[in-house]
């Protein structure tokens, strides 16, 4: 039991490490192959600590929310982060694809409540966007993980990586490309990344995630910040499991430092893949979004079709 | 080589479910191209090991047939097209085309279409004494996505389209349940497919020199 706990605080702790780092990664690529100089590796962390010794400044009417749902989105980000078998395979919470997708859900609503505690209009346009993509990609991510769990009779996302492990020949069936296909639109979708939102835009209407956070300020940004690079980086790396599904351990051992290295190489590996994407990417209509959203929503339905015709 | 098989099963169904998604014609020819690859990858596989060297030169001969020469010759179909059309008139523009379904109806019928193949076909395929039996409903779902992409587009080059995708539905459902057809046969289907794909090209072409436009539409009812 205490092994557990200390091992998925471990997990926690070494993913928090590196989510702001990932952003960075991700700015300094992007900033290389526009040509800019600039994006620091360390910038992010930076950010944040400043943010952290910054005033916070709160609106008299929505104060309340606006701290609790702040506080709310960082913890449900940290809950993602102690959970997702990203390092380790026994954590504390059983790492159950619909506990998984209700942590997320909780998360973006209290997103949401933060835009709209604000009461200003672009906070309730960038709220309603969110919670608009939300109806479309919960249900995504719950059907396409849900069609490895038919293959593997079992919701619990630490087991299906674990029998990914044991036949690797199931990774490039066609159920795994249909998956991977619809969890990567999810995914996109769920950390506001291009083609469903732009993060570097403060276009107002045009932004997203960036719409909802434009009234905080100090350490509510900085929660919120954190909350979401967390949330790419658990993304990412559940990603990346279910794609190279190798160097997992199953509690604390010897075998950690390399499963940290690998860690951090398949991250790093997908941040550029995700960042050369991006510089190749326009934003999509936001009329378009749920037609995207749609297709991988179908794609995701497809592939549970077809694994429940294959592996009766 | 289960493997190989697997990743072009995958691959041939996402890239055929992206084809009905997109309206761009271009992006449309590069995924074709792909498909190309996955098949001809897949023959290639099957050749090698069954160490058949006719066979492999055979099956290269076919990869490049399916993944360059037959995209390629859309490609420039559509260059060619784009340089005659007005840019100015956004209505016209030969590189979209327009389908009867939105993009999104279009996927769930297909969605439908693989989920029925499954359903269907699923069980026929169950003691051919192929050890990748199992994937052939992919093959039917394409040739039945491809019919759909036939009927429900508006122009004559998707009509090329939706028959090449058709073909590499056939060939796969036979890659896959018998680990290709006789590999002299599937040379002779590939250049048939590359005839007809010219004789249609042509046909496109006068076409469109005859009535301006290639909208198939509008070539319901006979005219004076």
């Amino acid at each position: 039991m205490t092994l557990k706990i200390i091992s998925s605080i471990l997990q926690c702790v070494v993913v928090v490490a590196l989510s702001p780092l990932q952003i960075g990664l991700i700015r300094a690529t992007k900033a290389r192959l526009e040509g800019r100089s600039g994006g620091r590796l360390l910038r992010p962390w930076r950010e944040i600590s400043k943010l952290m010794r910054k005033e916070t400044i709160r609106y008299g009417v929505g104060s309340s929310i606006m701290a609790a749902a702040s506080i709310v989105t960082l913890s449900s980000s940290l809950a993602l982060a102690l959970t997702v078998p990203s390092l380790l395979q026994n954590s504390i919470i059983r790492p159950d694809l619909f506990v998984i997708v209700s942590i997320l859900t909780i998360g973006a609503i209290s997103q949401g409540m933060v835009g709209l505690a604000s009461g200003t209009s672009f906070g309730g346009m960038g709220s309603s966007r969110h919670l608009t993509l939300l109806a479309l990609t919960e249900p995504t991510l719950l059907i396409s993980i849900y069609a490895l769990s038919i293959a593997s009779h079992t919701t619990d996302l630490a087991k299906i990586i674990q029998l990914r492990a044991l036949h690797p020949i199931e990774v490039v069936s066609p159920v795994g490309i249909l998956v991977v296909a619809s969890l990567v639109i999810a995914v996109l979708s769920e950390t506001g990344r291009l083609p469903i939102d732009n993060p570097a835009t403060h276009l107002e209407l045009t932004m997203i995630h960036e719409a909802m956070t434009l009234e905080s300020s100090g350490r509510d940004l900085a929660f919120q910040e954190l909350a979401s690079s967390i949330k790419l980086t658990v993304l990412t790396s559940l990603l990346a499991n279910l794609l190279v599904p190798w160097p997992i351990e199953p509690s604390i051992s010897l075998g950690i430092a390399p499963a940290i290295f690998a860690l951090c190489l398949k991250i790093a590996v997908l941040s550029i893949a995700l960042s050369v994407g991006e510089t190749f990417l326009a934003k999509v209509r936001l009329f378009r979004v749920p037609e995207l959203l749609a297709g991988s929503l179908a794609i995701a339905f497809i592939a549970v079709i077809v694994s429940g015709v294959t592996t009766i | 080589m289960t493997f190989f098989l697997q990743l072009c099963a995958g691959t041939l169904l996402i890239s055929t479910i992206v084809i009905v998604w997109r309206r761009s014609l271009k992006s449309t020819a590069r995924l074709l191209s792909i498909q190309g690859l996955a098949l001809g990858f897949g023959l290639f596989a099957v050749e090698v090991t069954r160490g058949n060297s006719l066979g492999v030169a055979i099956s290269l001969t076919v990869l490049a047939l399916k993944a360059f020469v037959l995209p390629l010759l859309i490609q420039r179909r559509l260059k060619i097209i784009n340089q005659d059309s007005r840019p100015s008139d956004p209505s016209n523009n030969e590189l979209r085309d327009d389908t009867y379904l939105n993009p999104t109806a279009g996927v769930f019928i297909s969605a439908l279409l693989i989920g029925g193949a499954f359903v269907v076909t699923g069980p026929l395929f169950t003691n051919t004494g192929s050890t990748s039996s199992y994937l052939a409903p992919t093959g039917i779902a394409i040739v039945l996505i491809g019919f759909l992409i036939i009927s429900s587009r508006r122009r004559a080059i998707s009509q090329l389209i939706g028959f090449v995708v058709v073909d590499n539905g056939i060939t796969a459902t036979a890659l896959f349940v018998s680990g290709g057809v006789p590999t002299l046969v599937e040379l002779s289907s590939s250049v048939d497919v590359l005839l007809v794909v010219l004789i249609l090209q042509a046909f496109t072409y006068r076409l469109r020199d005859h009535f301006g436009h290639t909208d198939i539409s509008q070539l319901r009812n006979l005219r004076d």
